[in-house]
């Protein structure tokens, strides 16, 4: 009997194989086969003035996620629309962009999936009034048409789009191999746009006149877009095709100006598989112009007012569920998640976890005074055991070596105006300030224009040197 | 004569002896994790109530009072804002309850509510503990303004 059992797994093991392979090897030929019809296509390049689509923003909305969408009929509200949604503008509107006061006519092409973000400003927290759950309105839907506030609608000059892991564009090999694929509309030396129309059939040759299809092909237009990497340099140009399904929907604007913080952000992000991220949970609230650290939300504990951060980080008395306090800075986020990775390459064993407060408080949410910027960070000292209560310098747990080279890799980062009320540090690193308060914690700050937090943001932090003998 | 009335309540609030001068430790109930490979164990510890509090303080989650006086409440005296042009008053009175030989525990006192959320910095909280409405004794936390 056993060996009958024994003998019916085995089997179903190796059928349950044979079908996954088969499963993976039709999908692959899938790929194969698109990018074979792709390779056949017989592209002819043109430029356009007409850009491939324009950005939707918020024009007097406050800290709102969202604008409202007005109807074609009486311009009255009918649904809203998520800033940086992507809209395409009939030509005879285009002038109306950007101008004073007046409306613009837009046809809904990609909106921005921003729900996780919305429902933590949700969690009664100190942006309630931002969220797209007190709109009282419908979210737009794709194809939907509707006028803008001029002053809601951007040009895609300023802007770099960040291809979501749905896309079908990450088929294409130029982008299969990236940590975070990035494109930019191509444009010629006198500033247009430029195009292609790609034709292919199953038959066709060319005379010295023409090109001749056997039968009728099938064509379509597509904007150049170049492949723009995690540095900022920009590679080969990919044809595409706006009207196929979920390219433009997948895409997500990211400001030219924020895009090398926020694509090292990003890669940092996606690189801790623990906390699960992906594109659709990136919490950037525009109007600030600041990004949330990514948290493990399901971890969060209403007693101990704590959840997981990245890189085996904790976030402690969190202001509300949502964590309106988690914001920061593009560049100062990204530096102080290197500064997460490397403490965790680091430093190994109990004690070692860097547990962060507050980070973006403005004056009128309470006590901080120089958290209003988003640029400032509170962590707690390190400890010798595995808990995670706040403790001061005067605890017998705390430890004060750990603690002298956690305060060393901050300051390998570019940290500035650090300040912890430990002699025992502060006689040995004589640029940690002291001042009232800082007995149960350190308080640094990552200062996006400081050139050493660029670095570490963009290279991660310098190594420590290794003593030699 | 109400003067006189008034005088003797502000004489006896004023001069009413601290809670570390009677002997009485005010604790908070912490609770906290302990990190062990990938679990986490949730685990709960007592704390003194800080003389100073900030927003990297600990999150208190009950009050525990150790006494041979008997106390039977609890009262969040008042919030002085020290640095706002409004002072907010309260009056929020908690039920202390005997929990074992010199053990009392008040389980709805949201301290934290208090400390975190109310935007008192820099502030004063004072706490007076009471049995049969005779004060006992006084505990101020100072809410720090912090960098």
């Amino acid at each position: 009997m056993k060996v009958l059992l024994a003998f019916i797994l085995i089997f179903q093991v190796s059928f349950a194989q044979l079908i996954n392979e088969e499963i993976s090897k039709s999908n692959y030929l899938l790929d194969e086969e698109r990018l074979n019809i792709r390779n056949q296509r017989l592209c002819s390049q043109s430029t356009t003035e007409e850009p491939p689509f324009f950005i939707s923003s918020a024009y007097k909305q406050g800290d709102k996620t969202f604008e409202n969408f007005r109807s074609l009929q009486g311009k009255t509200k009918q649904s809203f629309i998520p800033r940086r949604s992507i809209v395409k503008v009939p030509k005879e509107s285009q002038r109306l962009v950007g101008t004073p006061s007046s409306f613009v006519q837009v046809e809904v092409i990609g909106v921005n999936e921003d729900e996780f973000h919305n429902d933590n400003l949700d969690q009664r927290g100190k942006l309630r009034r931002a969220t797209n759950n007190l709109a009282n309105l419908p979210k737009v839907k794709l194809g939907e048409k509707g006028y803008l506030h001029s002053k809601s609608v951007e040009k895609v000059d300023e802007y770099t789009f960040v291809v979501n892991e749905d896309s079908p564009l990450l088929h294409l090999p130029e982008l299969q191999e990236m940590n975070v694929a990035a494109i930019t509309p191509t444009r010629s030396g006198d500033g247009k746009f430029l195009t292609n129309r790609c034709c292919y059939s199953d038959f066709w040759y060319m005379t010295n006149i023409q090109l001749i299809y056997d039968d009728e092909p099938k064509c379509t237009d597509e904007y150049l877009f170049q492949i723009v990497y995690e540095d900022g340099s920009k590679g080969d140009s990919i044809g595409v095709d706006l009207n196929s399904c979920h390219v433009v929907n997948n895409l997500t604007p990211l400001k030219d100006k924020d895009f090398l913080a926020m694509a090292n952000f990003l890669k940092l992000a996606k690189g801790d598989s623990n906390i699960n991220f992906s594109m659709n949970k990136l919490e950037l609230l525009d109007s600030r112009g600041i990004v949330k650290i990514p948290l493990d939300y399901e971890s969060y504990d209403q007693d101990t007012r704590s959840a997981q951060g990245p890189y085996g980080s904790l976030h402690y008395n969190l202001d509300d569920k949502g964590s309106a306090d988690a914001y920061a800075k593009p560049t100062t986020a990204c530096a102080f998640m290197e500064i997460l990775k490397s403490q965790q390459e680091e430093c190994s064993g109990y004690g070692c976890q860097i547990q962060f407060g507050n980070i973006y408080h403005p004056k009128s949410w309470g006590p901080h005074e120089t958290h209003y910027t988003g640029e400032c960070i509170d962590i707690r000292p390190l400890r010798k055991d595995n808990t995670t209560y706040s403790i001061t310098y005067h605890n017998p747990i705390y430890d004060r070596e750990k603690t002298i080279e956690l305060i060393k890799l901050l300051k390998r980062a570019g940290a500035t105006n650090i300040y912890f009320n430990d002699w025992g540090v502060r006689k040995v690193l004589r640029y940690v300030g002291k001042v009232d308060g800082h007995d149960n914690h350190i308080h640094f700050c990552l200062d996006p224009d400081n050139d050493d937090v660029k670095k570490s943001c963009r290279d991660g932090v310098v190594p420590q040197l290794v003593e030699q003998n | 004569m109400k003067l006189l009335v008034f005088l003797t309540i502000l004489f006896s609030y004023s001069f009413a002896a601290t809670c570390e001068d009677e002997g009485i430790e005010i604790l908070g109930e912490v609770k906290f994790f302990q990190i062990d490979g990938d679990k986490r164990v949730k685990a709960s510890k007592y704390f003194r109530l800080p003389a100073s509090w900030n927003a990297n303080s600990n999150v208190f989650y009950s009050i525990m009072i150790q006494s041979k006086k008997n106390i039977d409440k609890i009262q969040m005296k008042s919030i002085q804002c020290t640095g706002c042009k409004k002072q907010k008053e309260t009056k929020s009175v908690f039920k202390v309850d005997s929990v074992g030989t010199n053990d009392y525990v008040a389980k709805d006192i949201q301290m934290n509510s208090v400390l975190n959320e109310n935007f008192l910095y820099p502030g004063i909280v004072d706490l007076a503990l009471f049995h049969q409405d005779k004060l006992i004794c006084n505990h101020q936390i100072k809410l720090g303004r912090i960098k």
